[in-house]
C-alpha cells in the first residue's frame, strides 16, 4: 500500500455503499447524510468520534452500518451506546454472522443480518411499515365511552396498553363538540364550547364542498342521492378534516350507533360512510362503529402496501341443508351467483367501499346512493365488485388486546348489494379453507380490513416487527 | 501469443506520452483550466493504455472500465459485472485503477485530493476540475495559477 492509499480508497467504497443503499431502498425510507468514523492500526476510539455519531444517529430510525477492516469492536460500542435497530451491509459477509452472534448474544439492540442489498431493501420497507404504526394518531369522535362503542365490543380493549406495545397515539374529541363544528361558527362560539376557538366550517370550505359534490355527481355512473344530502355528508367530511389537521391526526373513527341514538345525525341529516370511504379513498385509515382495531389494521395494509385498504363486517357464507344460510347484506340474487360453487366462501361489507381499492392509482366506476332508506340521507360509494373477480384479497385484523395479528387471503368471486341502498355493498370471496379462516379470525373479531394483493409475508414481518403473534388460517 | 517486446514497446510509449503531458501541465505558466483539462484528459489515457477513439464516453468510471476490460480483453460489461471485491481490502479493480491514478496525480502535482470529492467524480471535467480547484488552493503561493 502506499501512504494515502486507504484515505482515497475507502471513500470510493462509502461511495459505492451509499449508492447501493440508495438503489436498494423503497419509496418512503429516507436515506441521510452518513457519518464516518476512521480508526488506524493504533486501534483508536475518540470521544469525539462519538459526538459525531451521537448527532447523527439520534435522529434516526435504522443505522446501517459499513464495517470494514477491525471495526467489529466499535460496532458493539455503537450498539451498547445507541441501542438502535441495525443492519451490516451486506457487503461485509465475515463481520455479518461475527456481529449478529456477538449483538445478538449481548441483547444489545435489534440486529438484522442480511446477504443481499435487495433484503436489505425489503426490510427497510418494513421498518417503514413499523415506524407508519408508531406515528398513527387516531381521532377518536367518541360519545359514551372513549374505548368501546355500543357496537364494535371487539376493538381495543385498552388504548393505553395499545400506545405501550405500538406507540400508537389516540387523540379524542366529544361527537357533540364535532358536530357543532359542522355549522358555520357564531360570535357566541358553538353551543358545547361557548366563547372557545372552534375549527368550524367556514364559506371557503362550504365553496370546495360543493365543487367536490358536483365533481362527485358528475362522475358516477349512478345518483341515487340528493344533492343536499350529499352536501351534508361531505360537511362532515371537511369537519372530520380540518380536526384532524388540528390535531396531527391521521387516522379516524366515529361511534356510528352511539352517535345515531343522539338523533342529532337524523336532525342533520347526514351519515359518517361518505367520510370513511373519502378519507380511505385518499390512504387515510377511517373505519365505522369506532372500531379503532380496524382502523390500526387499516394502516397497516396502508403502510405495507401503500394502497388505499375496504373493510367491513366478515363472516363466513356457510351452506345448510342445501341452502346460504342468511347473512345481512347477503341477497338471493348475490347467492345465486355462487352456487355454481359454494364451498368455502365468505363475505365483507359495509358501506365504505370507495374509487381506489381495484386500482390505487386511478378511479373506477362508482354510484353514489343513500343510507336512510326512507328519509334518503347519509350519502354512500358503491364498487361493483363483480369486476374484481379473480382478485387475491390480503386481510387482517389485530386482536382486542393487540398482542396477535390476523393475516389472512381470499380470492374475490364476486359483489354483492351494488343496487340497494343503507350498509348493502358487499364483497364474496373463497377462502383456502372456511373452517380454519373462521377459527382463526375468532382471535381477533368482526371487521376485517382488506387490499388487493397478497402482502401475507409483508405483514408477518411487521407483526414480528411489532413483536406481536401472528395467527393465520 | 503476442510478442512480448512489443507489449513492453507499448507500455513504454503509454509511459512516454503520460510523462509528457504531465510535464506539459507543470510547465505551462500561467496554467489554465482548458489547458488542464486537454492535458489532464491525455495524461489519464495514457495512464489507462487509452486512445480517444478507446474511449466510450466522458464518463471517468467508464473509461476505467474500459481500460480495464482492454487489458483483460473482455468486455465492458463483464468487468462491470464481475469487478466485485477481491481483497480483504474491499475494493474493486476499478476502485484500485481509480486510486492509483489519484495518488500518481497527488505526486505529479505535489497536492493532496480531496478524498470525499474524489469519490464523486462522474465525468473528466470534474477530475479536471478537482485537481484545478485543489492546485488553487494547494499551489497559491508558487504563482503558477
Amino acid at each position: 500500500m502506499q501512504v494515502g492509499y486507504d484515505r482515497l480508497a475507502n471513500e470510493q467504497k462509502n461511495e459505492e455503499f451509499m449508492e447501493k443503499l440508495k438503489q436498494c431502498a423503497p419509496e418512503g425510507v429516507n436515506i441521510m447524510e452518513p457519518v464516518k468514523g476512521s480508526r488506524t492500526d493504533d486501534w483508536d476510539n475518540d470521544e469525539e468520534m462519538w459526538e459525531r455519531f451521537r448527532s447523527a444517529i439520534i435522529p434516526a430510525d435504522f443505522l446501517v452500518i459499513f464495517c470494514d477492516i477491525g471495526v467489529d469492536e466499535l460496532t458493539i460500542e455503537l450498539c451498547q451506546r445507541f441501542r438502535k435497530p441495525i443492519a451490516i451491509t451486506p457487503m461485509s459477509a465475515y463481520s455479518t454472522p461475527t456481529l449478529a452472534a456477538a449483538v445478538g448474544s449481548r441483547k444489545l439492540c435489534e440486529f438484522y443480518p442480511f446477504m443481499r442489498w435487495s433484503d436489505l431493501g425489503y426490510h427497510l420497507g418494513i421498518m417503514r411499515a413499523r415506524k407508519v404504526i408508531q406515528n398513527t394518531r387516531i381521532l377518536l369522535a367518541s360519545r359514551m365511552n372513549s374505548q368501546v362503542s355500543k357496537s364494535a365490543v371487539d376493538t381495543f380493549i385498552s388504548h393505553d396498553s395499545v400506545t405501550n406495545k405500538l406507540g400508537v397515539q389516540f387523540r379524542y374529541v366529544n361527537i357533540h363538540e364535532l358536530l357543532d363544528d359542522m355549522a358555520p361558527a357564531t360570535d357566541e362560539g358553538n353551543y358545547t364550547t361557548p366563547g372557545r376557538k372552534t375549527w368550524n366550517i367556514n364559506e371557503n370550505d362550504m365553496a370546495e364542498i360543493e365543487k367536490l359534490a358536483d365533481e362527485l355527481m358528475s362522475g358516477a355512473v349512478e345518483v341515487c342521492v340528493e344533492r343536499k344530502y350529499l352536501i351534508n355528508s361531505l360537511i362532515a367530511y371537511y369537519t372530520v378534516k380540518k380536526r384532524m389537521d388540528s390535531l396531527d391526526c391521521n387516522a379516524f373513527t366515529a361511534p356510528c350507533p352511539d352517535v345515531c341514538s343522539t338523533r342529532r345525525v337524523n336532525n342533520m341529516q347526514f351519515t359518517f360512510c361518505l367520510t370513511h370511504t373519502l378519507l380511505t379513498e385518499e390512504g387515510i385509515a377511517s373505519c365505522c362503529e369506532y372500531d379503532v382495531d380496524a382502523v390500526l389494521s387499516e394502516q397497516a395494509l396502508i403502510a405495507v402496501s401503500g394502497k388505499s385498504p375496504y373493510m367491513g363486517n366478515t363472516s363466513p357464507l356457510p351452506m345448510e341443508n342445501g341452502k346460504f344460510q342468511w347473512r345481512f347484506g347477503s341477497t338471493d340474487e348475490g347467492q345465486s351467483k355462487l352456487m355454481a360453487n359454494p364451498e368455502n366462501i365468505y363475505l365483507m361489507q359495509h358501506s365504505v367501499a370507495h374509487r381506489r381499492i381495484s386500482d390505487s392509482t386511478k378511479n373506477s366506476p362508482y354510484a353514489l346512493r343513500h343510507f336512510a332508506y326512507d328519509q334518503g340521507f347519509g350519502a354512500v360509494m358503491r364498487h361493483d365488485f363483480d369486476k374484481d373477480a379473480g382478485q387475491t384479497m390480503t386481510m387482517c385484523r389485530f386482536s382486542p388486546d393487540g398482542q396477535k395479528l390476523f393475516i389472512g387471503t381470499g380470492t374475490v368471486i364476486c359483489g354483492d348489494g351494488y343496487d340497494l341502498d343503507n350498509c348493502n355493498n358487499l364483497v364474496y370471496f373463497r377462502v383456502a379453507d372456511q373452517y380454519r379462516f373462521f377459527n382463526a379470525q375468532n382471535n381477533v373479531g368482526n371487521h376485517l380490513t382488506m387490499v388487493y394483493g397478497d402482502y401475507t409475508q409483508q405483514l408477518r414481518d411487521l407483526a414480528k416487527a411489532l413483536n406481536v403473534e401472528v395467527v393465520e388460517p | 501469443m503476442q510478442d512480448t517486446s512489443k507489449i513492453v514497446e507499448l507500455i513504454l510509449s503509454f509511459n512516454t506520452a503520460a510523462t509528457q503531458e504531465m510535464a506539459l501541465i507543470k510547465s505551462a505558466n500561467p496554467l489554465t483550466l482548458p489547458f488542464l483539462h486537454e492535458h489532464l484528459y491525455n495524461f489519464v489515457l495514457a495512464k489507462f493504455m487509452m486512445t480517444k477513439d478507446d474511449c466510450p464516453n466522458d464518463n471517468f468510471t467508464d473509461i476505467a472500465n474500459a481500460s480495464l476490460a482492454k487489458s483483460m480483453k473482455i468486455s465492458p460489461e463483464l468487468v462491470k459485472e464481475f469487478d466485485n471485491a477481491k481483497s480483504c481490502s474491499g475494493t474493486s479493480s476499478v476502485m484500485a485503477k481509480k486510486v492509483l491514478l489519484f495518488l500518481k496525480i497527488q505526486k505529479e502535482l505535489d497536492i493532496i485530493l480531496p478524498a470525499e470529492r474524489s469519490a464523486k467524480i462522474k465525468t473528466m471535467s470534474d477530475l479536471s476540475d478537482m485537481v484545478w480547484d485543489t492546485l488553487q488552493e494547494q499551489h497559491t503561493k508558487g504563482g503558477k495559477i
